[in-house]
């Protein structure tokens, strides 16, 4: 007798569609499609502190911001002084090192920097730093 | 093997994927980017997947406690323990110093031990898949409502 139902593998690959269809029309954190527009990722201090001897850490605040309180190896790069600020970055990347950005805990410049480093310097290995210079200790490194 | 092990192997089943199934639809974007890192998929791809596994996984893991299902949901947990294993011994050999992001966007970034947690997790799923087919109602008769189901003659 024919069954009226297909197996159940292909109805629960089925079922799964309907939610993640509504995620990407609704959910606030749901993916661009277009990569650039897609920024670029955000990891946690945990995450950066697995890893932070191989990491370069890049300020994209204001000189003075960095001065004040930038963390200890970071070099600073923002957007108002790309060209001048650019050397300082270049001298101090190696090959296959994260590139950590941090601005301010609500600050955009840390994405703004971070989109430019892989657009301009083909540098992929770029990651920004969740909830700013506030989220990464005193004295951590 | 008792159906008292059996069942406590599909909590464990479901669990697993449940708990990761939630960590990542609560961020897909973030997830988005996990799975960019392993480099394997083109971008809008990778987006896709990651709004759309989450609710596979969280799918499958419920089906595994209901009998009509039961066979479906462990055919497909088992299957995605197999690819996430062949993505992060991909990753493992190409070096990517990345995070697994198999419970979200963070994560610890050794991928050794999220590869041996899949490779369990899909031995897991064989057995139990294999302890099913002994049964009269497991894969067999699922194998046997597909078969129906493609019109072909069933004995």
């Amino acid at each position: 007798m024919r069954s009226m139902f297909p197996p159940p593998v292909v109805w629960l690959l089925a079922v799964a569609v309907l939610p993640a269809a509504v995620a990407a029309w609704l959910h606030p954190h749901a993916p661009a499609w277009n990569r650039e527009k897609a920024g670029v990722a955000e990891v946690g201090a945990a995450w950066v502190a697995e890893r932070h001897a191989a990491a370069l850490w890049v300020d994209a605040r204001s000189e003075a911001a960095f001065r004040r309180d930038g963390i200890a190896g970071a070099v600073p790069l923002n957007e108002d002084k790309w060209d001048d600020l650019m050397g300082g970055f270049v001298a101090a990347w190696r090959p296959g090192a994260v590139v950590v950005v941090y601005c301010d805990r609500h600050c955009n410049s840390s994405q703004e920097v971070a989109r430019r480093l892989r657009r301009e310097m083909q540098i992929d290995n770029v990651v920004v730093l969740r909830g700013g210079r506030e989220a990464w200790p005193e004295g951590a490194r | 093997m008792s159906r008292s092990v059996q069942f406590g192997l599909r909590v464990i089943l479901a669990g697993t994927f449940g708990y990761a199934a939630l960590a990542k639809i609560a961020d897909p974007a973030a997830f988005a980017f996990a799975v960019d890192n392993f480099g394997l998929l083109p971008w809008p791809l990778a987006a896709a997947l990651a709004l759309y596994l989450p609710w596979l996984e969280l799918v499958s893991a419920v089906a595994l406690f209901f009998h009509r299902t039961r066979v479906g949901g462990l055919a497909i947990v088992t299957a995605l323990s197999g690819l996430f294993a062949l993505a992060l011994a991909s990753a493992l050999i190409r070096g990517l110093d990345i995070a697994c992001g198999c419970f979200g966007a963070d994560g610890r970034p050794s991928l050794a031990w999220p590869l041996i947690r899949a490779l369990l997790l899909l031995a897991v799923g064989c057995w139990l898949l294999i302890e099913e087919r002994k049964q009269p109602s497991g894969v067999g008769r699922a194998t046997n409502e597909s078969a129906a189901y493609d019109g072909e003659k069933v004995s």
